[in-house]
């Protein structure tokens, strides 16, 4: 039965739950969470709050839209059913509870920001992996619920595939935690329901993620091709040779300019690598890269820029751009094709166009822009007018189905960006 | 055997599938349904041993070509609750492909096409019902591999290896069949013919994977494909004891190694694999230890000799105290670990990492026994035993528990599942599938006891132990096998609450329970 509050009567049994200075009507404090207007927010500080507070919401019949680090991009809230809504702010979960330097596994409540992760993880000579600066302001549990496509290393895999194991808030109260081992055979991986659910199926409240140690030996490397489809061509080349470096871009023009400053020539595009690992595997990979990326007509550009292209990447003060790029996931073999429609809807525009998350099988092709007021939409058209399919991550039915079993009540906000 | 509650067939049945498919794609033979009655389950053999081999005959058996032909078949077994259980090489040994309630088994050996191969795209489309071998043999003329090798590899098919999480011998390097699967076709309990990607999110391919048969009907599944190694290369080498060996693995792994392969034989293991010489038994004895040599020389692909049977065919009549003796003994007779590694792949790769594995496995005491071992295990690697083991003949039984725990929670798995068995059997062990984060222990146990009805107990018991002490040390009841109806009952424990989870997700994919029922713990 849903019982029937005022805003004051939600609020105070809420804060009965986490604590009144945990909870926040001022118009400060929910204005920050944009589109989403809640008109509380909640900083629940453990699972046990989380699970409460989800409890008492579904019970109230209010709706929960669960914030991260909000680095996300604009978010908004799917519908505009008429419901008192709050938000569930992760912030105050960020105790990192276990580091199993054996297993090389931690094991932190997910509203840590992944920043502070890798501090404390680097004090102890590990790492989360070799994943983009810009991932630094997200939060453990906003990696998680809604991968971005760049959190990705040749080397490492997906960043949400060093996920072992995690514990789940759902709607109704009830907890669940997957237990962690390398590989199992016992069923689905239960823990991929959570993963890319984006805030719908439940709130991740603590998750083991593998780790690394420091690498040995890092080694960046940039050669500079006359084309796109030729460093195209090498990298593809590269990742079926059993090379894996940690990172691996391809630049267009435009990027390359951006990325890598002047670079003593003109370079009309760029492939980027970082070898890593112990010394002696490092020269005898970056030998064999010279090679493969010399046979498709690559030049190697001088140490210092590959250094200074490094060192700007991994700078946690690193922004993202203006608008947010749209990209889209284009198999090798379609990605000559691709590339000339692309070019060709954007000979008359100068934008940004580089190659990442690049693999065995594709690439994700991004279109981007250095200048404000550039829409997402208007890249996103581009892309489409290209015959590419651009990102937008959709709940397919069956994961809808699931939901509702799992939420029957529909608390829990499925949040599109 | 786990029955749960029998179906009955209506006898419209049979004239019913007859508008779905030909009658020679149709059986109600008893001597298919004796075929289906059983995988490779061993404790089903303690039956075939009686006399009794019809354990779970099904009411009819299928062999559909399409997943509209499934999806009609699902929907005819869904009007009338039906159970459907899907059969892909019956090699599982978890009794996963067998009809314990009744009704149909769906063989889909015939769905085994090729429908695209892309050494461009490294990816690769195949029906689900294709063996392994053949699925092998015709990416190898493309110049390409999946990388996955288990032993069954000629006995097994694609859909099976994805529905139970299979492990193949180079899982170091390619990973497990849940690694290596990008999309997949798949028909569900009610009757919908679903197509997903791992680019979707959630991602629907890792919850469809390992349900072994009861959330959906795997028709084709999109793997990645690697182009043939230029080079292999291997080595072998002594430990000093399994923690050695495991630590030079996991140093190796973490430093970012990728060996294709990795063994590490415990003691008793490395004797067995070892050992030769001269040694008299008399007796029933005697034929138990020489079937159960006939059966470990399958499991290790080499000639064992006269003492390893004497040993064994003791042990497993007086196993307790044979344990405790060897426990003391093993130290000193065995001279060691057995550690095989190789390597593949660009050959200068190849060679740095052989020299980096090489001082890790030096610095923790190793000693280089040079590349036969290795060579002589990969010679041997498919030499599996597929005649009803003689030494069920022989009054004795035996199988195979493959767990798996993070490396901290590991040794002590390992001594934990060794102390709760080694009272009732005889435990030998390695470790072959290993990963940054931890292994899987692959124990195998064999004992004796005089008729059905002990041996039935008996066995049950060495599992209920030994899974006991997995659960107990933190690990995973189960790496590569899966469950089906021989570890269902663990399930609960295995997965505590989060069980309730996989229950939703069969509500909303076989919303009637009619696939494979009475597994999986659901
Ligand atoms: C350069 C760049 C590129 C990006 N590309 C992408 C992209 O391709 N795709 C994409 O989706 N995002 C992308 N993002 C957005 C962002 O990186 C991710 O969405 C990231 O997950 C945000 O983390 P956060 O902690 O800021 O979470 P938030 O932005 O606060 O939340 C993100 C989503 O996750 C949910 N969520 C957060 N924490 C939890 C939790 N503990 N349990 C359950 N749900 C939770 C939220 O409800 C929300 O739906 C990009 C960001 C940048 C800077
Ligand atoms: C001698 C021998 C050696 C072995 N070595 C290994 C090894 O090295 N590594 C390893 O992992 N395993 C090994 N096994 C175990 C076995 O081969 C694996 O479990 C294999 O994955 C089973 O495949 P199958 O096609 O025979 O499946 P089956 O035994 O027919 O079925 C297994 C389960 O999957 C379900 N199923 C089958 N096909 C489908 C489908 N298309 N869709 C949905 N569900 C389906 C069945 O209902 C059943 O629950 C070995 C077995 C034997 C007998």
């Amino acid at each position: 039965m849903t019982e029937s509050l005022s805003l004051d009567g939600i609020a105070a049994r809420l804060a009965d739950i986490v604590g009144a200075s945990h909870l926040s009507s001022a118009p400060a404090d929910v204005d920050a969470y944009g589109g989403l207007s809640p008109f509380a927010v909640v900083w629940p500080g453990s699972p046990s709050e989380v699970a409460a507070v989800l409890k008492a919401c579904t019970d109230l019949g209010v709706a929960v839209g669960i914030a991260g680090g909000g680095a996300g991009v604009a978010h908004h809230w799917p519908l505009t059913a008429e419901r008192p809504r709050v938000v569930l702010d992760t912030l105050r979960m960020s105790n990192i509870l276990d580091v199993d330097e054996t297993s090389l596994t931690v094991l932190a409540q997910t509203g840590i920001q992944v920043r502070h992760l890798e501090e404390a993880l680097r004090r102890q000579g590990l790492t989360l992996g070799p994943y983009p600066a810009e991932l630094q302001l997200a939060t453990l549990g906003g990696l998680l619920a809604a991968p971005p496509a760049i959190a990705h290393s040749p080397q490492t895999g997906l960043f949400h595939d060093g996920c072992l194991g995690l514990s789940v808030a759902h709607a109704d109260g009830s907890s669940v935690q997957t237990r962690v081992a390398p590989r199992r055979a016992t069923g689905p991986d239960l823990a991929r329901v959570y993963l890319g659910s984006r805030g719908g199926l439940g709130v991740i409240t603590t998750a083991t993620m593998r780790v690394y140690r420091v690498p040995e030996l890092v080694q960046p490397i940039a050669f500079a091709f006359t084309g796109l489809e030729a460093a195209h061509a090498g990298a593809r080349e590269l990742c079926a040779s059993g090379v894996l470096p940690a990172r691996l871009r391809v630049l267009g023009e435009e990027q390359a300019l951006s990325e890598l400053g002047d670079a003593g020539a003109p370079v009309r595009a760029a492939c980027l690598a970082v070898l890593s690992g112990p010394g002696a595997l490092v020269h005898v990979q970056h030998r064999l890269l010279d090679a493969i990326l010399g046979r498709a007509g690559g030049m190697e550009l001088p140490q210092p820029v590959a250094y200074r292209w490094w060192e700007r990447s991994r700078s946690p003060g690193v922004q993202p751009d203006a608008t947010p790029p749209a990209g889209a996931r284009v198999r090798h073999s379609r990605l000559g094709e691709a590339l000339a429609s692309v070019r060709e809807l954007t000979r008359r525009r100068p934008l940004n166009l580089w190659l990442d998350e690049l693999d065995l099988h594709g690439a994700n092709l991004w279109l981007g822009s250095r200048r404000a007021g550039e829409g997402k939409r208007s890249l996103a058209a581009l892309l489409l007018d290209a015959g590419l399919e651009p990102f937008r991550p959709a709940f397919s039915p069956l994961m809808e189905e699931l939901r509702q079993k799992l939420d029957p009540r529909g608390t829990l906000v499925v949040m599109e960006s | 055997m786990p029955q749960t509650q029998r179906y009955r067939p209506s006898p419209a049945l049979g004239s019913e599938l007859l508008a779905i498919l030909p009658a020679e794609r149709i059986s109600q033979g008893s001597a298919d349904r004796l075929i289906y009655s059983r995988d490779m389950w061993p404790k089903t053999l303690l039956s075939v041993r009686d006399n009794k081999p019809s354990v779970c005959p099904p009411d009819v058996v299928v062999w559909p070509e399409s997943a509209e032909e499934i999806a009609a078949i699902v929907k005819l077994c869904r009007r009338d609750h039906v159970p459907l259980v899907p059969w892909g090489g019956g090699s599982g040994v978890c009794g996963g492909a067998m009809a314990t309630s009744g009704g149909i088994v769906l063989d889909l050996k015939r769905m085994n096409r090729l429908l695209l191969a892309s050494s461009d795209d490294g990816l690769a489309t195949f029906q689900a019902g294709v063996i392994g071998q053949t699925l092998e043999d015709q990416l190898n003329r493309r110049g390409l591999t999946l990388g996955h090798f288990p032993a069954s590899i000629y006995c097994s098919t694609l859909g099976g290896w994805l529905a139970a999480r299979s492990a193949g011998q180079l899982s170091s390097k390619y990973g497990k069949i849940e690694d290596m699967v990008l999309a997949l076709e798949a028909v569900l309990g009610d009757g919908r013919i679903v197509r997903c990607s791992s680019a979707e999110q959630p991602d629907l391919v890792p919850l469809i994977v390992g349900s072994e048969g009861t959330l959906a009907i795997i028709t084709e599944a999109t793997l990645r494909v690697h182009r043939l190694a230029a080079h292999r290369v291997f080595r072998a080498y002594e430990v000093p004891r399994v923690s050695a060996g495991c630590e030079g693995f996991r140093r190796a792994l973490q430093r970012g190694l990728r060996p294709a392969v990795m063994r590490l034989y415990d003691e008793t293991d490395s004797l067995l694999a070892r050992a030769s010489g001269q040694g008299r038994a008399a007796g029933g004895q005697r034929r138990l230890l020489a079937a159960l040599g006939e059966e470990l020389e399958a499991r290790h692909g080499e000639r064992i000799g006269d003492l390893k049977r004497l040993l064994l065919g003791a042990a497993l009549s007086r196993a307790g105290m044979l344990s405790r003796l060897a426990e003391r003994m093993l130290p000193r007779l065995s001279g060691g670990c057995l550690a095989i590694v190789g390597f593949e792949g660009e050959p200068s790769l190849c060679q740095a990492e052989v020299e980096l594995f090489h001082a890790e496995l030096l610095g923790v005491g190793a000693r280089d026994l040079g590349e036969g071992p290795g060579l002589s295990w990969y010679q041997h690697r498919y030499a599996v035993s597929y005649k009803q083991s003689p030494l069920y003949a022989a009054g004795g039984f035996a199988d195979t528990m493959e767990v798996a725990a993070t490396w901290e929670r590991l040794l002590p798995l390992y001594k934990s599942v060794r102390e709760a068995i080694s009272s009732l059997a005889m435990v030998l062990a390695h470790f072959s599938h290993a990963y940054p984060e931890g292994c899987s222990i692959y124990f195998t146990f064999a004992a004796a006891a005089e008729g059905r009805a002990k041996s039935d107990l008996l066995y049950d018991e060495i599992w209920r132990r030994g899974l006991q002490a997995v659960i107990k040390e933190g690990g995973t009841i189960s790496h590569h096998h899966g469950v089906g109806a021989s570890k269902a009952a663990y399930m609960a424990e295995e997965h505590g609450p989060a069980l309730a989870v996989y229950r939703q997700l069969k509500a909303v994919m076989d919303p009637d329970g009619i696939l494979n029922p009475g597994k999986m713990g659901l």
